[in-house]
């Protein structure tokens, strides 16, 4: 079958072989052209400068990066105008702050969900600041002082409704007063109105039995405390009582038998009253003429001269429990020994109540035994301590050519005394360092006594188990040998 | 006068216990508004200074007790009136109100010693118009003591703006008082008696 095929092809004539050509020569090489120089650099031109800033308030502040309704909190450009401390005249409240609970606005606008600050006082509900103070929710802090509902720092103070504090604005000389401005962490450390502390029966903040113990307080101040006391002083002074040195230990009796006036006599005689041999007696109409150990029960009575006797008469009058005379009528109507225990450790005993501000830690924490120790000791201290100065300078101007002033140097030195030593332990960041020290020693101490009781009886109670068992398996063993 | 011629023994003297008063008066006062450890030194030395000065009183007076306890009062109330007004003193340095204070205080000091007997016959005779304006100033003082006391007790961290403002109080009414411990005791009797006129001695 190809033999056809090859048939076909047969008018096909072979032709003339390809003569090879020559072989293609190589080109000359493309030479480098020369390097481009570069031009000139441009100059850089001039930077465009920064618009006036929006709003009336544009004096002192910077512009937010970031716009204020971020949802984290946005980072701002620091104002440009210092902040102005020193001057702590101005440094209870807020200056320019404003008053808002969320969101927040500065004289260069921003509004914050969360965070927000304004050179003249910012709002936000989380964080803020501001130089001269802000307003937030919950944290915040101006160096001016500010304004927050939970905590927050001033170092020129500021006023917080939970928590913080500014330092005592009052130190005119040190200019920043700035010692003591914490109370972030304390939370509860709100600071009262001066009526709440003039008057403790004002006061709500530890709820209807505060207020009725305030109340209680209140009468011991300033009725028992205070005008009874002038009062009989008062009467006896019109009255004209006082004792004239005859000589040899003797002395007679000077002032009016009674007052026309009712009330004022009522005082006169109370104030006449004394103790006398452990008896309780007064000078009546014909106590005329009476002798030194007479005098000196009558001083001591009312607590002028014999400086130890009148501060171991004081302390025991007003915090010793343990006498048979404590629980006397007329000591407790005095609101003396227990009651004035009680009306001292009220507070705490609200605190750690069911209803108080300590109720998880209770009345069965040592950080209440801690509280409870130490504001007795204070109490204590105090009482002695105003007692001493008031017995010492009351007893020294007894003796002198007017003694009748020494009741008044006398009380004028015990205030002194109470006021200065309260300062020193409540006011002074030394007095409470030492005092928050001790407070801790004192739970520390009973922390180990209390761990030191559990161990014991969790080693008892496994003592108790053993010789349990040990009971148990020897009856059980005895029960097998009758057969039980 | 009988009285005056008591025998005072050191026992009966009061100077341990003036001491003692003074020297914590001007230990706690360096605290008001903030520890100050100078001043603390230099009142625990004049506390000390007080101590001779006592025993010259009574070695002078050893038979005159009235006279010896009206100076050693007159030494204990100066002193206390000195440590009181530092805490003011101390806030307002500085400023133009430190000036004022001192000048106060200057004022009271000199003319309480010119007025010193009618001020001790205030004192001696309530009922009189003087006494009623004495005895209610003083009153007042201690009223006003007493509620600075309650406010500071009450007080988380107190302030110490109006302790030192009642303790300049107390400082003006001792050294109002003050120089009324130097009226010898024969002299006191002759006002207490209405001879208002009587030579001084």
């Amino acid at each position: 079958m190809v033999f056809p095929v090859v048939g076909y092809a047969a008018f096909i004539t072979p032709g003339t072989p390809i003569t090879p050509g020559k072989a293609i020569t190589p080109g000359t090489p493309i030479k480098g052209g020369s390097f481009i120089i570069p031009g000139k650099v441009y100059d850089p031109g001039n930077p465009i400068k920064g618009g006036s800033v929006s709003g009336t308030g544009s004096l002192i502040s910077g512009q937010p990066i970031i716009s204020g309704n971020g949802l984290t909190l946005g980072a701002f450009i620091i104002p440009n105008a210092p902040p102005v401390i020193g001057n702590p005249l101005n440094g209870i409240g807020n200056l320019n702050g404003g008053t808002a609970i969320q969101g927040g606005q500065g004289p260069n606008g921003g509004t914050a969900v969360q965070g927000g600050q304004g050179p003249n006082g910012g709002t936000a509900a989380q964080g803020g600041q501001g130089p001269n103070g802000g307003t937030a929710a919950q944290g915040g802090q101006g160096p001016n002082g500010g304004t927050t509902a939970q905590g927050g720092q001033g170092p020129n103070g500021g006023t917080t409704a939970q928590g913080g504090h500014g330092p005592n604005g009052w130190n005119v000389s040190q200019g920043s007063g700035g010692q003591s401005g914490s109370g972030v962490s304390s939370g509860d450390s709100e600071n009262p109105s001066f009526v709440n502390l003039l008057f403790k029966s004002t006061d709500t903040k530890r709820g209807i039995f505060g207020q009725i113990i305030g109340a209680v307080r209140d009468y011991k101040t300033y009725i028992l405390g205070f005008a009874d006391k002038v009062a009989q002083a008062g009467a006896a002074g019109y009255a004209g009582f006082g004792f004239n040195d005859k000589g040899n230990s003797k002395y007679g009796v000077t002032g009016k038998n009674k007052l026309d006036n009712k009330v004022a006599n009522w005082f006169y005689e109370r104030y006449k009253g004394y103790k006398h041999n452990g008896e309780e007696t007064n000078f009546g109409p014909k106590s005329r003429h009476i002798g030194q150990q007479r005098v000196d029960s009558f001083f001591k009575s009312k607590k002028i001269g014999n400086v130890w006797s009148s501060i171991k008469g004081s302390v025991k009058e007003s915090w010793n429990i343990f006498s048979k005379d404590a629980y006397k009528m007329k000591n407790l109507v005095k609101l003396n020994g227990p009651v004035n225990v009680l009306l001292s450790s009220a507070n705490n005993l609200i605190d750690y109540s069911k209803w108080g501000s300590k109720s998880k830690l209770g009345y069965a924490s040592t950080d209440f035994a801690a509280d409870m120790t130490v504001d007795t000791a204070i109490g204590v201290g105090s009482t002695a301590l105003g007692s001493l100065a008031s017995s010492a300078l009351a007893g020294a101007v007894a003796g002198s050519t007017v003694p009748v002033v020494g009741t008044i140097v006398g009380a004028a030195a015990g205030l002194a005394t109470g006021i200065v030593v309260t300062y020193l332990i409540n006011g002074t960041a030394t007095g409470r360092k030492i005092k928050g020290a001790i407070r801790d020693g004192v739970k520390f101490a009973y922390d180990g006594i209390a761990t030191g009781l559990k161990k014991g009886y969790e080693k008892a109670k496994q003592i108790g188990n053993k010789i349990s068992k040990g009971f148990s398996s020897t009856f059980k063993k005895l029960g097998g040998l009758f057969g039980g | 006068m009988a009285a005056n011629q008591q025998i005072v023994s050191f026992k009966k003297s009061r100077i341990i216990q003036s001491y003692i008063l003074l020297a914590f008066f001007g230990f706690i006062i360096s605290f008001v508004p903030f520890e100050f450890w100078s001043l603390a030194l230099f009142n625990e030395i004049l506390a000390l200074l007080a101590v001779p000065l006592f025993f010259l009183f009574l070695r002078k007076n050893r038979h005159t007790s009235k006279r010896y306890f009206s100076l050693l009062s007159f030494v204990l109330m100066m002193e206390m009136a000195i440590f009181f007004v530092e805490p003011i003193l101390r806030i307002f340095y500085g400023s133009i109100l430190f000036w004022f204070e001192l000048l106060v205080l200057i004022f009271l000091g000199i003319l309480s010693y010119r007025i010193a007997e009618n001020t001790a016959q205030g004192f001696l005779k309530p009922g009189s118009k003087f006494g009623l304006i004495i005895y209610a100033v003083c009153g007042v003082i201690i009223g006003l003591g007493t509620i600075v006391y309650r406010v500071t007790l009450a007080a988380e961290i107190p302030d110490a703006f109006p302790i030192a403002i009642i303790l300049y109080i107390f400082s003006l009414m001792f050294l109002f008082i003050c120089p009324i411990m130097l009226i010898r005791p024969e002299r006191v009797e002759d006002l207490k008696k209405g001879r208002y006129t009587a030579s001084r001695k």
